[in-house]
Formats: C-alpha cells, sequence, structure tokens
C-alpha cells in the first residue's frame, strides 16, 4: 500500500513527507542555535525521565500524575485518559504499542502503522481540523512541538474545554525516543509497557553491537531517502547515522549534517560498498547501475543495493530497532545471520 | 487680479522663463502667445504651481499664490488644458461634479443643493446636460473639452487659466468655445489667461496680448501687436503679413511659406488666352494675378485669373448683378470665385486692346470697352439724374510686374487720370452741366499684375511703370471711345 | 429640477447594491457559522454568539467544547476571513483608483510581497520588537509592504516620468519576483521547521487563527479603512490625472500618501494574518465598478462589503469541498477569481471594441 502511495505520488509529496519526517526525526540539525536548544532540552529531558523512573517504580499508574513534557510544560493528568488523539504518526504507533490502540481516537493524515490506526477518524496534520477535535473532546491530546510553536492559541482553547495537552518533542537519537515513550506511558497510565518495551529495544540494540564488534573491516554505506535526480542523504544527527555506526559501518555521508542533497558526482566519488534506499522503486539494481557512471562504484558493482522501509529508520517509534536489525542483516549478513 | 513680478522658473535650474513682469486685470482675456519653445507652457505651469518660482513672486487678490492651499487656489483659479484622459467610466456629471471639490463641506462632503444648481447651471451654458449620465470616455474630443470646461467653471473660479484648450478642436468646437468663454467673461467677470496656438484666433477673442520670446516678453499690449509684422517674423521666424479682418476691425495674419511655385517664365503676351463674343469678353490667365478691382464680383484686393466684361440690354435691371454674373458664369463654365466680372451695354465688338513694353522686363495691356452715355463730371453741381442711359467705361489693365498694395492703388490712380485724360482730349462732355466729363456714372475697373520681378512700391505718374499705365489706358479708352461714338454716329444715321 | 428623477433613480439603485451586498454578508456568514464538519444545531450557534456577545441566552447546559466550537473557533474564523476579505477588496479598490489601472491590486504592485517578506522575516528570526509584542508580525508586514510599494514607485520614476500603467505593473511584478526569492532564500537557508511554518502560512488560510488574529487586524482594518473611505473624492479626482487633480484644490501628494499608507495598512494586516490570498483584490473591486458604477464613493464601501461575503465564501468552500481536509483558501480565491477576471477583461475589451 504504502508502496504505491509512494510511486504515485512523486517528488512533490515526497518533499512534504520529506519535511513531516523531519519535523518528527531531526529537529533542527542545521542551525547551531537550533542545536544549542536541542541539546539543552535534551538534558532536561534525561533528568525528568530519570525523576520520573524513580516515581514509577515507586507508585506506578497512580493518577492524578504531573508530568513536564517536552515543551517544559507541567501537565497534571487527574485520572487515567480513555480517550486520546494523537496528531503524529510516530505517537501513533508508540500508544499502539503501549496498548492503547482502543483509547485512541483521532489520528493524523499520515499515521498509517499499525493497520487499525488508519481506520481511526482522522483529524488533520500540520494543521489541524480543531471543530473536530473540539467535538470529539478526547481526555488527551497528543501534539508535537509545531503545533505547540504555531498554534499556541488552539492548544489553550483545547485545555479551556477539558482537554489536556502534552507536547512530544522531535527525536534525533534512539534515547530521545525511549524519553517519548516513558513519557507518552506516564501520561496514560502505562509506565510499565512503556518500560518494557524501552528495555526490549535497548537489549535487542546491545545484542547487535555486541556482534558488531567483531567487524573488522568497515563498510562504507550510501544511504538514499529519495531517487534521483534529487539524491537526499542521511547525515550525522539522524537515526541512520547513529543505526548505522551502531552496527560498525561507515555513513558514507558522516562529513553532513542531517538530511541534505549530494549532486552524482560526489556521491560516486563516496566510493559506498553498500547502498541503502529507503523509497521502493520496481527495480532498484536496474534503477541505480544505469545511472551514468555508476558502474564503478563497489556497491553498484557487487549488487550490494538494498530497500528498506523508511518508517523503520526515520520514525521515531518502537520500529527503530527493526530498522537498525533490517540494516546489520543487510550490510553484513555474514555477521548477523 | 493677478500679478506676476520678476518670475523665473523652468526645469531643473535651468530656467526657462527669463524674468517675467505681468499684471493681468480683473475681467480681462489675456492671451499669452509665442512660438513652441518659448516658454509658454512653462509660465503656465509657474501661474498654475505645478513649477516652482526660482525667482520672484506671483500675486492673486494680494496674496502670494504660493502661499494658498490647493484649495485655496482652486476657488479662485481653475483650469483647463488640452489633455482630455479620464480613467475609468465616469459619467459626465460626475466629472462636472469634481469642479465643486472645493466647495464641499462636513464630514461626508456630500454634494450640496448649492452644488447641484452651480453644476446645472454650468452644464446649460456649456450644452452638455443632454448628455450628462453618459461616460465621459465615449465622448466626442469638442464633448470632452466642454465637459471639462463645465468642471472648470463648476469651480466658480475668478480666474480661467487655459492651456491651449482648442487645440484639438476643429473650427466650429473652437470657436463654440471661445464664444462661450467670451460670454461667460463679459457676463460674470471672469478673468480668462489664455495659451492660444492660433494668432488669430487670438487676434479674434483677447483684450490683450503678451508675446513670449526666449523666456521674456518681448511685448505687451492690446491686439494691434500683432500688427508689428516685424516683431512676428522675428519671433516666428516666418514672413507674415497683417491685414484687418474684412468685417471687424481686428487683425488678421497672413503667412507666406518660403516654398513658392515658380511658374513658367512665359512672355507675358502669350500667358493668357482671350474669348469674344457680343455675349461677354472673357480674358484667362495661366497664373492668378494680383488684383485689384470694383468690378461686380472679385472686388477688392485679391488673387484672380479670369477677367469677364459681360454685355447687358440697355435697360437691365440691375437688382441683383453679382447673381447675374455669378449665373452666367456658371452657364459658360468660367469659375466665379476667381473672377473679376464686369458689366456693360456696349456692343463688345468694340472693344480695344492695347499693349505696351515697359522698359525691359514690364509689359502692360490695357482692355477697354467705352460708352460715354453717362458722361459725368465729377466736379459739376447739378445733380445726376435717376434715370441713366447706359454707357460706361470698364478698364482691364494687365501688368508684368510686382507691386505692393499701394503699387496697385497707384496703379489705380494712374489708370484713372490715363481715362480721364482721354475723355477730355476727345472732348466727351457731360450732357447734364455740358462741362467737360471726368468719367461715366458706372464705371469698372481692374488692375491686375503678375507679381513677377523686382517689387515695385510705387506705380504713380512720377514712375516709369505708372506713366505706361497712364499712357496704354489713354490710348486705348481714346481707341474704344472713337468706336463708340462711330458706332453712334452710324446708328443715329441709320 | 428635470433631472431630479434620474438622480432619484440612481440613488435608488445604489441603495439596492447596498441593501445586497450587506445581505451577501449576512447570508454568508450565517453560512460560515452553519456549515462545517461538525454540526452544530442552529439555536445552540445563535445562543452562544448571542450570550458571548450581548449575554442574551435562552439555553441551559451548552456543553464548553460546543461553545468553544462556536465561539472560539467559528466565529473568529468567518471574522477573520470578512475582515481580510474586505481589507483586500477595499486596499485593492484605492489602488486601482490611484493609480487608475484597473489591473492594480495589492499582489500586482507588489505590497503582498513585501508584506509576505516582512512577515516572513518575523516568522524566520522570531523577531519581537520591544513595545509591540504580538504586534510585530502585522507591523513588520505593513512595514513591508509599504517599503515594496516604495521601491515599485521608485522604479516606476527611474524607468519612465509618468506613472505609466504597464510600467507599475511591470515594476511590481519585477519587485514581486525578487521579493518572492527572498523568500524561497530564506526558506532554503532555514531549518525545516520554520520551512515548513512559512511555506504553510504562505498559502493564505484563515484558519486556526482564533480571536488573537482577530484582533491583532481590527486596529489596522479600522484606521485603514478610515482613511480610505475619507479619501473618496481625492481617488474620483485622480481619475483626472494628478495635476488636474491639483488644480480642482486636491492636495494631491498629501492624499496619494495618505491612500498608499491606508491601503499598505489594510494588505499587510491582511496578509500579516492570513498569508497571501490572491485575487480578492483584483476582482472584486473591478466587479463592484462594473455595477456600481466608478464613483469612489460607492466603490470603496461596496468592495469592502463584498470583498468579506466573498472570502467568507471562499473559506466556507476551501473547508467543505474535501472535508474533512481543507484546501488553502488562496487556491479557492484564485480558482474563482482569475477566470472572472479574463472574463471581465474579455468583456471589457469587446465592448470597447464595438464603441
Amino acid at each position: 500500500m504504502k508502496k504505491e502511495i509512494f510511486k504515485n505520488w512523486g517528488l512533490g509529496s515526497f518533499i512534504l513527507f520529506l519535511t513531516i519526517v523531519l519535523l518528527t526525526a531531526c529537529g533542527t540539525p542545521n542551525e547551531e542555535e537550533g542545536q544549542a536548544n536541542n541539546t539543552n532540552t535534551n538534558e532536561n529531558a534525561n533528568e525528568q525521565v530519570d525523576n520520573d523512573q524513580t516515581e514509577d517504580t515507586a507508585d506506578q499508574s497512580q493518577f492524578p500524575v504531573t508530568i513536564v513534557d517536552d515543551a517544559g510544560r507541567e501537565v497534571t493528568i487527574e485520572e487515567e485518559p480513555e480517550s486520546i488523539i494523537s496528531i503524529q504518526a510516530s505517537i501513533t504507533e508508540i500508544s499502539f504499542a503501549l496498548g492503547l490502540g482502543d483509547k485512541i481516537v483521532g489520528v493524523s493524515d499520515f499515521c498509517n502503522y499499525p493497520e487499525e490506526a488508519q481506520s481511526v477518524e482522522n483529524v488533520g496534520g500540520q494543521d489541524m481540523n480543531v471543530e473536530l477535535i473540539l467535538s470529539i473532546l478526547p481526555d488527551i491530546v497528543l501534539v508535537t512541538d509545531y503545533h505547540h510553536n504555531n498554534h499556541g492559541e488552539i492548544l489553550s482553547q483545547f485545555e479551556e474545554v477539558g482537554i489536556k495537552v502534552v507536547v512530544i518533542g522531535s527525536k534525533s537519537n534512539f534515547n530521545e525516543v525511549y524519553e517519548s515513550i516513558a513519557l507518552i506511558g506516564q501520561t496514560t497510565g502505562t509506565s510499565n509497557e512503556a518500560e518494557a518495551i524501552i528495555s526490549d529495544m535497548k537489549e535487542r540494540h546491545e545484542v547487535l553491537i555486541e556482534k558488531a564488534e567483531e567487524i573488522t573491516d568497515k563498510k562504507r554505506v550510501w544511504v538514499e531517502v529519495s531517487p534521483a535526480p534529487d539524491i537526499f542523504t542521511t547525515g550525522k544527527g539522524t537515526f541512520m547515522h547513529e543505526m548505522l555506526e551502531s552496527i560498525q559501518a561507515t555513513n558514507a555521508a558522516e562529513d553532513h549534517e542531517g538530511w541534505v542533497m549530494l549532486s552524482e558526482e560526489e556521491i560516486v566519488q563516496l566510493q559506498p560498498d553498500v547502498i541503502i534506499t529507503t523509497y521502493h522503486t520496481e527495480d532498484l539494481q536496474g534503477e541505480v547501475s544505469s545511472r551514468d557512471g555508476w558502474t564503478e562504484v563497489p556497491a553498484v558493482k557487487n549488487g550490494q543495493i538494498f530497500d528498506v522501509e523508511s518508517d523503520i529508520v526515520v520514525r521515531p517509534g518502537p520500529r527503530l530497532i527493526e530498522g537498525v536489525e533490517t540494516l546489520a542483516k543487510l550490510i553484513y549478513p555474514e555477521v548477523f545471520k | 487680479m493677478l500679478s506676476l513680478k520678476g518670475i523665473v522658473g523652468g526645469y531643473a535650474n535651468t530656467p526657462i522663463i527669463k524674468g517675467i513682469d505681468l499684471k493681468i486685470e480683473r475681467g480681462e482675456f489675456f492671451a499669452l502667445l509665442g512660438p513652441n519653445g518659448s516658454g509658454k507652457t512653462t509660465l503656465f505651469k509657474l501661474i498654475t504651481g505645478q513649477l516652482p518660482l526660482l525667482k520672484g513672486e506671483s500675486i492673486i487678490d494680494g496674496q502670494a499664490l504660493s502661499s494658498l492651499t490647493a484649495l485655496e487656489k482652486a476657488k479662485k483659479i481653475a483650469v483647463l488644458t488640452q489633455e482630455a484622459h479620464v480613467s475609468f467610466d465616469y459619467t459626465v456629471e460626475e466629472i462636472i461634479s469634481l469642479g465643486r471639490y472645493p466647495y464641499q463641506k462636513g464630514f461626508l462632503k456630500n454634494l450640496s443643493k448649492k452644488d447641484y444648481e452651480v453644476m446645472e447651471s454650468v452644464m446649460e451654458i456649456t450644452k452638455t446636460t443632454n448628455f450628462e449620465k453618459k461616460p465621459f470616455r465615449t465622448l466626442s474630443g469638442g464633448e470632452k473639452q466642454r465637459v471639462l470646461l463645465a468642471k472648470a467653471l463648476a469651480q466658480e473660479p475668478e480666474m480661467l487659466l487655459l492651456d491651449e484648450p482648442t487645440n484639438h478642436l476643429d473650427i466650429k468646437h473652437t470657436f463654440q468655445m471661445l464664444d462661450l468663454l467670451k460670454e461667460w467673461q463679459q457676463a460674470r467677470g471672469l478673468t480668462i489667461f489664455a495659451i492660444l496656438h492660433d494668432l488669430n484666433v487670438a487676434s479674434l477673442y483677447a483684450d490683450r496680448v503678451g508675446l513670449l520670446h526666449q523666456g521674456k516678453f518681448l511685448e505687451v499690449g492690446d491686439i494691434n501687436t500683432l500688427r508689428k509684422e516685424d516683431q512676428l517674423e522675428k519671433v516666428y521666424e516666418v514672413q507674415v503679413k497683417t491685414q484687418s479682418h474684412p468685417a471687424i476691425p481686428k487683425p488678421q495674419l497672413l503667412m507666406t511659406p518660403n516654398f513658392r511655385e515658380t511658374p513658367e517664365c512665359k512672355d507675358f503676351f502669350q500667358s493668357y488666352s482671350i474669348e469674344k463674343n457680343e455675349k461677354y469678353v472673357h480674358l484667362t490667365f495661366e497664373q492668378p494675378l494680383r488684383t485689384i478691382s470694383n468690378g461686380v464680383i472679385g472686388d477688392g484686393i485679391q488673387w484672380i485669373k479670369h477677367f469677364c466684361n459681360f454685355h447687358v440690354e440697355k435697360h437691365y435691371n440691375c437688382s441683383e448683378p453679382d447673381k447675374d454674373i455669378q449665373r452666367w458664369m456658371e452657364k459658360h463654365h468660367i469659375p466665379h470665385e476667381q473672377s473679376v466680372g464686369m458689366m456693360t451695354a456696349v456692343n463688345l465688338e468694340d472693344v480695344i486692346v492695347s499693349k505696351k513694353r515697359v522698359g525691359d522686363n514690364h509689359s502692360i495691356m490695357a482692355v477697354v470697352t467705352a460708352g460715354t452715355g453717362n458722361a459725368v463730371d465729377i466736379s459739376s453741381k447739378v445733380k445726376a439724374m435717376e434715370d441713366v442711359k447706359i454707357g460706361t467705361i470698364n478698364t482691364m489693365v494687365f501688368i508684368d510686374a510686382h507691386f505692393t498694395d499701394g503699387a496697385l492703388v497707384n496703379g489705380i490712380m494712374s489708370a484713372t487720370e490715363g481715362k480721364v485724360r482721354a475723355l477730355q482730349d476727345l472732348q466727351i462732355k457731360d450732357p447734364l452741366s455740358n462741362t467737360f466729363a471726368s468719367g461715366t456714372s458706372t464705371d469698372s475697373v481692374v488692375l491686375a499684375v503678375t507679381q513677377q520681378g523686382e517689387k515695385t512700391p510705387y506705380a504713380g505718374s512720377g514712375t516709369l511703370i505708372g506713366k505706361a499705365i497712364g499712357e496704354v489706358v489713354y490710348e486705348a479708352t481714346t481707341n474704344a471711345v472713337k468706336k463708340y461714338l462711330k458706332r453712334v454716329k452710324v446708328n443715329d444715321n441709320s | 429640477m428635470r433631472n431630479s428623477s434620474t438622480r432619484k433613480f440612481s440613488n435608488r439603485k445604489i441603495i439596492w447594491l447596498y441593501v445586497f451586498s450587506g445581505g451577501f454578508v449576512l447570508g454568508t456568514a450565517l453560512l460560515g457559522l452553519l456549515v462545517s464538519s461538525v454540526s452544530v444545531p442552529i439555536p445552540t450557534i445563535f445562543h452562544i454568539i448571542l450570550n458571548n456577545s450581548i449575554n442574551i441566552g435562552w439555553l441551559e447546559d451548552i456543553p464548553a467544547n460546543v461553545e468553544s466550537i462556536i465561539w472560539n473557533i467559528r466565529l473568529p474564523r468567518v471574522l477573520l476571513a470578512f475582515f481580510v476579505g474586505a481589507s483586500l477588496a477595499l486596499a485593492g479598490a484605492a489602488f486601482q483608483g490611484l493609480l487608475r489601472n484597473p489591473l492594480a491590486d495589492p499582489y500586482t504592485i507588489g505590497v503582498s510581497s513585501g508584506a509576505a517578506l516582512g512577515a516572513v522575516i518575523v516568522l524566520f528570526f522570531q523577531i519581537s520588537i520591544v513595545g509591540l509584542g504580538g504586534y510585530t508580525l502585522p507591523v513588520l508586514s505593513i512595514i513591508g509592504g509599504f517599503i515594496a510599494l516604495l521601491i515599485v514607485f521608485g522604479l516606476v520614476r527611474l524607468s519612465s516620468r509618468s506613472l505609466a500603467i504597464e510600467t507599475i505593473i511591470l515594476a511590481g511584478i519585477i519587485v514581486s519576483a525578487f521579493i518572492s526569492s527572498i523568500i524561497s532564500l530564506i526558506i532554503a537557508l532555514g531549518d525545516r521547521d520554520s520551512m515548513i511554518q512559512i511555506i504553510y502560512w504562505l498559502y493564505g488560510s484563515v484558519r486556526m487563527r482564533g480571536w488573537s488574529h482577530v484582533q491583532l487586524l481590527i486596529p489596522f482594518m479600522i484606521t485603514g479603512t478610515l482613511i480610505l473611505l475619507m479619501h473618496y473624492r481625492e481617488l474620483n479626482a485622480l481619475a483626472l490625472g494628478e495635476e488636474a487633480a491639483e488644480q480642482i484644490g486636491v492636495n494631491v501628494n498629501r492624499g496619494k500618501i495618505l491612500i498608499l499608507i491606508g491601503a499598505s495598512l489594510l494588505t499587510g494586516s491582511a496578509v500579516a494574518v492570513s498569508g497571501s490570498i490572491g485575487f480578492v483584490g483584483l476582482v472584486i473591486p473591478h466587479l463592484v465598478r462594473l455595477i456600481s458604477g466608478p464613483n469612489h464613493r460607492h466603490v470603496l464601501p461596496l468592495s469592502l462589503l463584498t470583498g468579506g461575503a466573498f472570502l467568507i465564501l471562499a473559506d466556507l468552500v476551501a473547508r467543505t469541498i474535501i472535508a474533512p481536509k481543507e484546501l488553502p483558501i488562496g487556491v479557492i480565491t484564485a480558482l474563482i477569481g482569475a477566470p472572472v477576471f479574463a472574463f471581465l477583461l474579455m468583456k471589457e475589451r469587446i465592448g470597447k471594441g464595438a464603441k
């Protein structure tokens, strides 16, 4: 299904998709200022998580609970929420993973996983259908920092009628994703489930990292998140980069920050051993190897061109771990059987 | 009303107007004249305030014009220019209502009853009432200009400034418009200051004119300033001839082009054809001749090609002689607008043609028909009888020379003197007083000159040419009278 | 006396025009309040509005969320649409009158682009001028619009002595294109967050704005509207050309500057709260002029009413046509406005040819 969407939408929708994804995934990696902010909030968040975790073990799923969301707002939730609206695909995924599927009464345009999410009422994306949300009157709305920054007035209207608003910020590494999961768990009274997911992810990642230690000959991996001619790749500060590093692969675009577009000349010069794409094309091998001047690229010569589903490598949700595992098997099949 | 004191101004610090003093009296029509580039429009704009004064001041009703706001100015001065561009489809009424802008009061600035009254009266005067609801854009040029004039008059100004208001108008609309302005000037004491392109139009309508030359007034005065040909020639660099308007005592200017057709230099005596029969004598010249005459038609000073002498019955009813001659000419395909026409009861077989060459350059020809039945002594005390017998001396003199208007009159005198002398020598007597006759009661004369060669200012008896005229006329008249007397004798005998 | 009957006739026609456009406003406003993806009973809607505005209510137990939907979401949205449409149409009418050019509107002469740039700068650099606070965005928007206007006029002055129609439009297009590229540059330099924010904002919309935006717009809107309505006679006089206007007593320079300021206030504040919404300022005054005649005394207020109503309607279409999703309102105005304008142009051309 997603394949079809991609095929039909073309570049325009890609950009839209890109921006959505980036919003959630990258924060502001291009801007120093933005980064500084990011690290700040990260530190804050870390502290909170620590605090929360101690609280959690003491008296979990106890309401009322007061949390500090990613916008630094203190939100007190009086009792366990019965209805939740999520306006972000990653939040929706986390919520479902936490077993909150029955409570989700509204999702965004881009919530495509799990299957059940698609049958939930659509309440918009960047621009929310405010009237609809107000008329659904959920207990909690989980929004992104985009909404917090641009539609503060609307969010306060939600609160006026008794809807709790929790801001889940954008994430760019695994630790932040764990924090998100913990925060959502705390907010919805599913801290145990959150803890379970987080430890599962951490353990599985740990296994991979350990196995990877035996790798001596690091492979250079070139990632393409958009097809030619506008080839975007993932530089430093992206999940992809972190994943590749953790399994002892070299991100060919490690000299760049965030999502960047490189010219074909630059890419060929990087001489990648493996090419990973996140867009689906019928004849991927043929498409890549037919590019002028690419025939001498080792990855092309050896047929090391693979496609992975983008949602598991860019969306800051529980499935990220699947993404690392998939990458590991594709890049070092002899190590990660 | 308006006085300009030492005004200097123009574009970008290069003064086009270099010091102008002018006083315009209340209720006068002042026309600003001058060639292109003399600074007319600049002066105009300095007065309207579109251009800043570099020096000097303009004072209206004791107040400096520059100290007035646009609104105050608009109540005193209205402006009408040649441009008539209006955006959007405003109706005529809406355009005219704009003239009430300076008078609108109150927060909403609605048109008051007074405003509507003024608008209606100016529309009536400018004859724009019947298209007041039409879009301005759909009007003809003349209608548009009238509407804009109505708008200007709706301002109830004391003074109207006009920048070539009739530039795009045809003759009819030009005169309509200026008549209208003149009427308003006289009825309401409106002061008018107008740039006029056409000197003759200015002469007809203006009370005073100012002649602008290179940013300064050459002369300011009444319209007779326009009679100064040298001055006009200097300013406009065109040969100008001033004449009086034939109907009203105002100068009219005639411009002579530098370009001239040069006719073939033919011998004078070969350059005409003559047609003679019992009805008429008709001379046709290849080129028009400068003529002075008292013919039945073609009188005054003119340029004429055809010279006719018609035979009429002795008891011809001369109630409308000019119409009769025109009819006859039409019948014989002679263009009467280019003709001198005379009448005589004399038998046209007796016409005498005398020719004479004078010096190397001049030739003279006289064509005379004579009858002395009505011979009159001009100095006799006896009253002329009402019922005159037919008998007239028609003299046509054609000269290959170049005469001034004065010389033409001289020529007439010389011809007349020749005629009188001939009558004396033939001992023709006034039958009533029995003294020597000086002519007949209905003599006609035409003097026609080719205007070739050197200009001759005099043609009196003291000059060679004047003398020759007299001689030729004398000779022709003598022969014609002799022939007449002979025919009379024969008739009497038979 | 003779033409008092015709005057009465045209007066009556004008009165009817006001009645119709007033009715159009009320009708579209009601529709805007009633029709939505969330249905609320009509009496409840009236109750909420009356109760909140003039404290007359007869129903009890209105759920807070329903009240919020009507009072905080729908009503400000309809009002904002009205104010934005009214501002743009009025500014368009003023620009057209001032420049004696039926093609002039805030977009074609670059004011909107300038205002957009002002707003983008505020959004991108997160500027907040001390003392202006929340008004930073509209104020910078208005200043941006005004500067763009000055640049356009500067260009025109440099290239030709007269304010030729074609030159103004051409200069407007050049300046607009230049400003657009600066906006693109800012977007390209910026991070994804601000890029999304700017792109969404540039689309033009009156949704998710709330009372704060209405409050933001109102002072500028009132000031600009008053300035323009007070200068209707000057706009009429300018149809004769600037010199002729001066000669009938108009202080042309003052009038021109005030009209430009008024129109820039309206455009800038409208762009500041709603982004770029095209064609309202171009088509509405044109249409109004076609029906009411060119007298600005009526063109201005009628454009205001019709423009406001038109944008309420366009917003209604935008949010209902593919509900629950919404189209950008600028798309709707362009989809309606461009063909209408093309039609008007052809009609005018044909009309002129026939004369």
